[in-house]
């Protein structure tokens, strides 16, 4: 009866078409940090559904209708400090799976396009955390966006879409808001979905350091092991949304500046401090590099032992966002924009 | 005929009824009006609606007003500056601004109790997964 019903489903569904081989380090903690991003990301879309049930886009509501889910809504919290702590954590995996692609050359022939997909998966992704910095609409949520908008100006007419000028009566936040919950998720999935085909097309790579091919497992299994992994992401997520509750201001004074962007973004505060149009420069020129890797880097090597300026890039790109990162946390302002 | 009568009745007591629950309060407070402002952009419909309550500290919907002082009723000409001079008014005493942070959640949160039973689940569906590894 049962084997039945599973062939009744596998002939209409199509599952044997996820019947096939895969390299068996594809089951290891580095080989699935895609994964566990993207289910960090399920998570994400799930929460934050569930949150859109409770949010006013509107710059007069926005942070009271929080303080009210926080405060006053049954499991409020809990529901937004999911939101938050997955967003975390996709940030963390997101960041260690790039550098294991770059540390096993997996972004060379014929993978250079799903690098390429991969970096704008990344940017969605920073933007849809941008985005939910601002929506929250305390002191942090206002500076950013103040920078942001500074920024835009900048670019004159290039910068015009993304200011209130484009579109005069609507709030900003409003706008804000349908790309956090709308524009940015579509395209971000539709990119995802063909991150997983090309990952299927190409095939999952094989060990820089292998002499032969690699032993195969069932593509199932793997599905099996993401799905272990998966809920220890979860897990993760739970634990910390119950025991540290994300941060969240009162409603923004405006004019002042007194606040330091998420760690995500400090980075680039510290930066900002050396010399203030490196908000303009900084990200399109990290961009421009990243988008840049499979086209300069035509070693055909892919063991790091045998890529020594490939590492000492590594190397010196994480060290320097690292110290920006902690010199950003521990300076303070010394300019105004 | 009977049957009309008990229609028109029954529609006259529905109306009655309606006039009776709605007139119920004679000293009706008169229509606060909603300060109108200058801006189509900031006018927000049905303040007195608001489950939150109405503003009354500032509205950080003036968001991209030149002046710090924020205030609810935006003067008719004042342009719309979209970057932030934000030391203009250095002179003025600044408020002070509590930056967020992470905190320690309160066990007296609503639904605590669930939450750590939902986490529960998600340690047991983890664990179980991890000793039996089905599939795998």
């Amino acid at each position: 009866m049962a084997n039945g019903l599973t062939k009744i489903l596998q002939d209409r569904l199509g599952i044997h078409l996820l019947d096939y081989d895969i390299p068996e380090h594809s089951n290891s903690i580095k080989y699935s940090l895609g994964g566990m991003t993207l289910s960090s990301f399920g998570l994400l879309l799930i929460s934050g559904i569930l949150l859109a049930q409770f949010f006013i886009p509107d710059p007069e509501r926005a942070n009271r209708s929080l303080q009210y889910l926080t405060d006053q809504v049954y499991l409020g919290w809990f529901l937004r400090g999911i939101h938050f702590w997955a967003g975390e954590v996709l940030t963390v995996t997101m960041t260690l799976h790039v550098i294991r692609v770059f540390f096993t050359a997996s972004y060379k022939n014929p993978r250079e396009i799903n690098w390429l997909i991969g970096i704008g998966i990344m940017l969605m992704m920073v933007t849809l955390l941008f985005t939910g910095t601002v929506l929250k609409w305390d002191q942090e949520a206002y500076e950013a966006l103040a920078h942001f908008l500074w920024v835009a100006d900048q670019m004159g007419v290039f910068g015009l879409p993304l200011t209130e000028a484009f579109a005069q009566g609507v709030p900003l936040l409003n706008r804000i808001y349908m790309a956090h919950i709308s524009l940015l998720p579509i395209i971000a999935i539709m990119m995802i979905g063909l991150h997983l085909f090309y990952i299927k097309y190409h095939k999952l790579s094989q060990l820089p350091d292998a002499t032969k091919p690699a032993k195969n497992i069932p593509f199932m299994k793997h599905m099996a092991y993401l799905r272990r992994s998966g809920s220890g992401i979860f897990l993760l997520i739970c634990l910390l949304a119950l025991t540290l509750s994300p941060p969240l201001g009162e409603e923004p004074i405006l004019g002042l500046e007194v606040t330091k962007p998420p760690w995500q973004f400090v980075w680039i505060y510290a930066l900002e401090n050396v010399w203030v149009p490196f908000l303009i420069v900084a990200p399109p020129v990290i961009v421009g590099f990243l988008v840049a890797i499979p086209i300069v880097d035509q070693n055909k090597q892919r063991y790091w032992k045998k890529r020594p300026l490939a590492m000492i890039v590594l190397i010196g790109f994480i060290a320097t966002f690292a110290g920006l990162i902690i010199w950003g946390t521990i300076t303070t302002m010394t300019h105004s924009m | 005929m009977k049957l009309f009568s008990l229609l028109t009745a029954a529609i006259f007591i529905f109306v009655a009824q309606n006039a009776i629950a709605h007139s119920g309060h004679k000293e009706e407070s008169p229509p606060v009006p909603i300060a109108e402002s200058s801006d189509p952009m900031y006018a927000t419909e049905e303040k007195e609606s608001d489950p939150f309550g109405g503003s009354g500290l500032f509205s950080p919907s003036d968001l991209f007003m030149q002046d710090e002082v924020v205030s609810d009723k935006p003067a008719a000409n004042e342009s719309m500056k979209t970057e932030g001079s934000h030391n203009e008014n250095a002179d003025h005493k600044m408020p002070e601004v509590e930056s967020a942070k992470i905190k320690a959640v309160e066990t007296s949160s609503k639904g605590y109790g669930i939450a750590a039973g939902i986490t529960l689940c998600a340690g047991l569906l983890f664990a179980g997964l991890t000793f039996i590894r089905p599939g795998e």
